[in-house]
This record gives structure tokens, sequence and C-alpha cells, in this order.
């Protein structure tokens, strides 16, 4: 025992042999189907792949007209490489982030022996092993965009930040690092200029130092030339096209029926706050972190919440722990982390957006591990073992259950099940007309462009060529795309009734009355593990309206 | 100086005591108000002064509330399922593969299946989990649920939201160690009955009352205390 607690490279090698079986295992077929926005990342990384150019014809962009999202670009470009060695599938698109969550869990490893506050050998080891067992890692370690990514480069560049305060070399690949994590997510671009403004304040006594700019110079230097193509679309309409998530209308309404007695400013400004803190302070509710997690289906697992019930405790001792050390250098940088890491998620109205604000991931277990390390001490050492068994044996049944059982069963259509099987449809199918309806169904085009392998140059030719020119100002995103036989807009009936055309929509989007009054002919239905029906697809048989599209 | 202390303390009673929570106790049942009064007092004061006919009071008022919530309380622990919960239940319990392993008669996938999703009991188990986690929620206290609504139940705020500050120093200020038979009768106790019998009350889960204003009265106290009396 002694001997596995001294040897941290042992320690790291069974760690990554955990983390790579629980990110690796069943990644093609769990989560279920392909989401819209692992669809667009793979597609583009193919498209990169193949002609240097996105789906629009634009040639390396610095961010990604993604549905108008113009995401960062990092995991795109860092994508390309892995689908050159495996082609463009489910399991390429997922496998960078699987990566990167192995990479997080070693920074986070370091992190456990960097800080002085934890007493026991046995922390590192431990609180890396429950940090990649964590609902939250897990879920993000197996989903092809790029949310593992900010979290990665966050916490390496964090890391590298801390280090800096005994070793000031380190300040610049902290600030390169850092430069860089701000084309990992939308979240990023805002959280990394405030870190590095309150880091720089806190720490400012260790930092600015006469001899310390020789380090400082070039460091700042390089983190700005990093942003030179940010810069380049500073200034349009894409470069805040998240500002929208603002919380405009709640303020309003907050201000108009809570405070109305006060005079309007600064009923604005109270509401304002207001908002702000409920929502910041989501964030760190037992509620939120134990028991329902994301609101939104497609960013949580059934029955489990980002984090284990058992948590709550080490949780809850760990912020005691924190508060009462809080004048060490490490606590105090964890505090920063804990505080500023929730800022920019608390701008937006989603509650507890565990997309936007992963990076408080890392503060959170860090303070979880402070309270397990508390726990180490007060047990006796012949019941440590018991106690991580049991905790492991719990978690992992119940991680088991609801994220390789339920979420297949139950979250399928929310994950864009059944675009595999048509786009298998229309390969062997290849003479009809194919029209897929938009008006509940996610974004098809590109599930299809993606799981058809539609060559990009093609693509490309097909695609507005005034969006090309004008690419960070028409910023608005609309649904219709026809390429090859296929088209995606709203079905209509009055138009779109020609012989040879498959209408594919959900089960509402045509009503059986109108299937048997237009002698429309069921040609596949698909359904989910569910047995939910979540495609249907009718051919045309009769030219009854048929305005548009003719074979 | 000492004239002033008892007055701050006077102030800040009356300042924690006016709220919204106050106002729906009071106008709803005056006699469940009076004793969330006395009891949000004794627990203020002994936090301050720690003298033991302070934590009597206490204790005994906080048992007073407990019968009180209990009754006011819509308990749906053992609430049988509805019909949309027997049909997810069959489900999962079905989902779970097997693993060609029998215990008995049954493989052990079955087994794991019906102990996690099947039995009365373990769905017993989630919901005291549920309820603990939303007594301990404090956006229920200072934002009235804000930003995560429940469906189908009015919510109000309880407590304005500027108070939530004072309201984590004074769980800061705390001395555990000090107050330990303190935190048993006024949290401990309370969020163990609520865990079993819920927060289904249109009054709130008012038995955490005396705990949550007499911290936040106490944080408050400390900080003006700290940088105003003292500079007087």
């Amino acid at each position: 025992m002694k001997l596995f607690l001294s040897n941290k490279i042992t320690q790291l090698i069974i760690l990554t042999f955990i983390a790579s079986v629980l990110y690796l295992y069943k990644l093609e077929t769990v989560p279920p189907g392909l989401y819209v926005d692992e669809a667009v990342v793979g597609y583009n990384a193919y498209s990169i792949l193949k002609t240097g150019n996105d789906e629009y014809g634009k040639t390396l962009p610095a961010a990604f007209r993604f549905f108008g999202s113009y995401s960062p670009p990092l995991q795109v470009y860092l994508l390309v490489p892995i689908l050159a060695l495996f082609d463009l599938s489910i399991f390429s698109t997922r496998l960078l982030s699987a990566l990167l969550g192995i990479l997080t869990m070693v920074i986070f490893f370091v992190f456990l022996i960097k800080l002085n506050l934890y007493k026991s050998k046995f922390i590192p080891f431990l609180g890396s092993f429950i940090f990649i067992i964590t609902p939250w890692t897990l879920f993000f370690s197996r989903v092809g965009y790029e949310i593992m990514m900010g979290l990665t480069f966050f916490s390496l560049g964090t890391l590298l930040t801390y280090l800096a305060l005994s070793r000031i070399q380190l300040i610049v690949p902290a600030l390169i690092t850092l430069s860089l994590t701000a084309y990992t997510t939308h979240s990023q671009k805002y959280l990394i200029p405030i870190y590095i403004l309150i880091y720089l304040v806190i720490f400012r006594e260790r930092i600015f130092k006469k001899e310390y700019i020789k380090y400082l110079v070039p460091g700042f230097i390089s983190a700005l030339l990093i942003q030179i193509p940010n810069l380049t679309y500073l200034l349009s309409p894409a470069f805040l096209v998240k500002s929208d998530l603002f919380y405009f209308e709640p303020i309003v309404k907050t201000a108009a029926t809570l405070y109305l007695s006060l005079p309007q400013p600064i009923s604005f400004l109270i509401a304002g706050l207001r908002e702000f803190l409920s929502q910041y302070t989501t964030y760190f509710s037992p509620s939120s972190l134990f028991l329902t997690s994301d609101p939104d289906p497609q960013r949580s697992m059934p029955e489990l919440s980002v984090f284990y019930p058992w948590m709550i405790i080490p949780y809850f001792l760990g912020l005691y722990i924190l508060a009462k050390r809080r004048k060490e250098t490490s606590a105090k940088f964890i505090i920063v982390l804990l505080c500023i890491t929730p800022i920019p998620a608390a701008l937006t109205s989603d509650p507890f957006s565990t997309q936007r604000n992963i990076t408080i991931l890392l503060p959170l277990m860090l303070v979880i591990a402070l309270g397990l390390d508390k726990i180490i001490n007060l047990v006796k050492a012949r019941y440590i073992f018991a106690l991580f068994f049991s905790i492991t044996i719990t978690s992992l049944l119940f991680l088991w259950r609801s994220y390789f059982i339920l979420l297949p069963l139950e979250r399928a259509p929310t994950w864009n099940y059944g675009f595999r099987e048509i786009a298998q449809y229309i390969a062997n199918n290849p003479n009809y007309n194919y029209i897929i309806d938009q008006y509940r169904i996610k974004p098809a085009y590109i599930e299809l462009a993606f799981f058809l392998k539609y060559p990009p140059s093609e693509f490309q030719r097909q695609v507005d060529p005034k969006i090309k020119a004008n690419y960070y100002s028409l910023t608005k995103w609309n649904y219709n795309y026809k390429f090859g036989n296929i088209s995606t807009k709203l079905v209509d009936l009055n138009t779109d009734l020609c012989i040879g055309n498959i209408l594919i929509g959900d089960e509402a989007t045509i009503s059986l009355a109108d299937v048997k009054f237009h002698g429309l002919k069921e040609v596949f239905r698909i359904k989910d593990p569910y047995e939910r029906t979540v495609f249907i697809g009718y051919l045309v048989q009769n030219n009854t309206s048929c305005k548009t599209i003719s074979l | 100086m000492s004239k002033i202390k008892p007055l701050l303390i006077l102030g800040l009673t009356l300042l924690i005591l006016f709220n919204n929570w106050s106002q729906i106790l009071f106008i709803n049942n005056k006699p469940l108000f009076l004793i969330v009064v006395i009891a949000t007092i004794s627990s203020f004061l002994y936090l301050l002064k720690k003298q033991l006919h302070y934590l009597l009071i206490t204790v005994l008022f906080v048992m007073v509330l407990s019968f009180y919530q209990y009754s006011l309380t819509e308990n749906s622990l053992l609430r049988p399922l509805k019909q949309d919960e027997i049909y997810l239940k069959n489900t999962r319990v079905y989902a779970y593969p097997s693993l060609n392993i029998k215990i008995g008669e049954y493989d052990i996938g079955y087994i794991v299946g019906n102990l996690l999703d099947g039995r009365f009991e373990t769905i017993v188990l989630f919901r005291i989990q549920k309820n603990l986690f939303e007594v301990l929620d404090i956006n229920y206290y200072f934002f009235g649920s804000h930003p995560r609504e429940r469906v189908g139940i009015p919510e109000f705020e309880r407590l304005p939201f500027f108070l939530l500050p004072f309201f984590v120093i004074g769980i800061y200020l705390i001395q555990f160690k000090r107050n330990k038979l303190f935190l048993l009768s006024s949290f401990l106790a309370p969020l163990i009955l609520l865990s079993f019998i819920g927060i289904n009350s249109s009054l709130g889960t008012f038995v955490m009352y005396p705990l949550i204003v007499s911290v936040t009265g106490y944080g408050l106290y400390q900080i003006l205390n700290r940088y105003f009396i003292v500079k007087l």
C-alpha cells in the first residue's frame, strides 16, 4: 500500500485505464443517436479535412457559423487529425472529448498534488478517481462538441497560473494556454479576461516584481497575439451573437412586479442584481448539484444530477475548511476559482446550465476532495478501504443505471435518434426526392450530411454564396437546405405532393386523414428503444399538388 | 457603546422579522406566527449571548413548530404511485440487460433493476433524498425558488434576497463546536423531519424559519458590530 501511495506514475496509469474504459465503452451508441451540435462539429471538421473550408466554403474561420451560433473553433480544428485517422463517424467525433476528459483527470491529479491543502497521501488517487466517475465529467467526456475542451484548457491554464506563483517562468505558458482557452467555448471568451484580471489583483504582490518583467511581458504579448483571429471579427455582429441570452425580460418583469414602488433605474438595478444572484447561487445549490441537474434533457441523465448525492457531505465539509483556511494561498486560489467560474453562466437566462458553467466543476471537485481529505483523517485507517469500496460500488451502480440503462431508453429522441436510419434508407434508395420537415425536428441537413458523408465540396457549392461573402455579419440562420436529392424545410401539402417525393416527419407532421386523402404510402417508420415513433417516411404516389420538386 | 448594542439588537430583530414569510404566517395563522417569532428571537439571542435559557426556549418552541409543520404539510412520502409513474417504473425494471448470472431463479440484471427501480422502499428512499435537497436549497428561501420554480406550486420569496450574504456570513461565523445543541435542535431535527414529510405546505418550511432568520441576523450583527459600532 505504501509503495502504491508513493508511486504516482502507477496511480496515473491505473486512473487512465479506468477513465479510458468509462469514457470509451459504447461511445458509438451511448448517448443514443447523434445530437445536432455533435453532427455540425463532426461534419465541419470533415469539411476542413477534405477542402480546407467549412460547410459554407469559408476557409479556416475564426468562429464557426453553426446554426448562427459562431462557435469558437478549437474543437473543430483539433478534431481534423482524428478524422484523418479514423474517418467520420459518431465514435471519432466523440473521441476527442473522451481523450480530453482523460487529460483533464491528469491535470486534476497534479492539482491535488500541488495544492498545499490535502494531508492524506491517498487524496490524489481518490480525488481523481471520484473526478473520473462523477456524472458531470463522464457526461461531457462522451459528447462530440466543445464543452470538455473548455474545461481541459481552463484547468491547464489555471494550474499553470497557480504553479507560476512559485515558479514565475510558468506565467508564459499559463497566459498562452489561457489565451487559447478563449477559442474553446463561448463562456470562456468572457471568463478568461475576468480570471486573469482577478488573478493579477489577488496575487499582485507575488506577480508584479521588477525581476519578473522579463516573463510577464512576453507572456502578455504572446497571449495578445493569439487573440488576433478573435480580433478580426470583434466588431462584427457574430462576436456578440450570444448577447441575446441575457435576461432583459425577467428583469423588466421583476422590476414591474416586485419593486414597483421604487424609482425606475433603482428598481431595474435591484431586479438585475436579484436575477444575477439567483442564477449565481443555483450553481452552489445542493438541489441543483445533487438532485435535479440541468433542466435541458439533452444535457443531463435521468435520475442523477451532476454529482452523486453522498458528495453533499464532503462538499459542505470542504467549503467549511476552505473558509477556515482562506488566508492560505492554495485556499485563496480555489476561492477565486469558485467565485468567478459561475459569472458568465449566471448572466444567461438558462437556470443551471451544465454546459456553460462546466468550469465550476474544477473548483467544486477540489472542494469535495478537501472534504474527503478531512473524512479520511477522521476515519481509522482500516475503515478507509471499506469506505472507498462502498462509495465506488454505489456510485458506479447509479451511474450505470442512469447513463447506460435509462439514458439510451428515455432520451433517444432528445439525442436525435433515427437520422442514421434515415440516411441508410436514403443511401439504399437514391432515386427519390426526400423532404424532411423542420417544424419540430432539429436541423436535419447536418445530420444527413454527416451520416451520408456528403462530399463537402459539393455541399459548399449548393449553399447560398452570399453567406460566405458576409460570413460574420449574416448571423440569421434558417433551416432551408437543398443538397443532392434532399431538402429540409417545412412540409407543405399544397406544394410538395409530387410523384417520387418521400416526405419525412414525426407522427404529427402529416395527419392520418391527409395520408388517406392524398394516397400517401408509408415506406418506413423509425422507432426509438422505448418503441416511440421518431420518424415516418411517406411516399407520394400521385401528383395531386406538385409545385416545387419533381423527378 | 453599551446603549447602542441593545438598540442594534432590537433594530435587527425587527428588521429580520419584517419579511414576506412572516407576513404570510401572520395572515394565515396568528398563533403559529407568534411561536415562530418567539423561537426566532430566542435563537438570535442565544447565538449572541450563549445563555442556556434562550436555548431551552428555542428547543421548546422549535418542537412545537415541528408539530405544526407535521400537521400543516401534505405528506407524500408513502403516496401510492400514479398511473404514469407505474408505467415508467415497469418500463425501467425490464430495461436492465440480462447479465447471465442467476441468484435463485432470477437473473442478477433483473434483481438490480427491481432493486433500483421496482421496489417501493427504493422509491420512498428517493423521495426522502428529494425532500432533503429541496430543504437545503438556498434559492427556495431567498429567491422563491427562482430560477427553478417548481411546477404547480405557488412560490414566494420568503426572505429578501439582499439578506443572503449575511446568512452566508452568519453560517461561517457560527462556531459549530460551541453551538452543537442549538444546531441539533434548530437545524438537524427539523431537517430530518422535513426530509420525511416534504415541503408541500402553503406556509413553507417554517420550522426552519428560526434558524435561517436568526443566523441571518447574527451575520448582519457581526458585520455591523465589527465594522461600524467599533468606530462609534
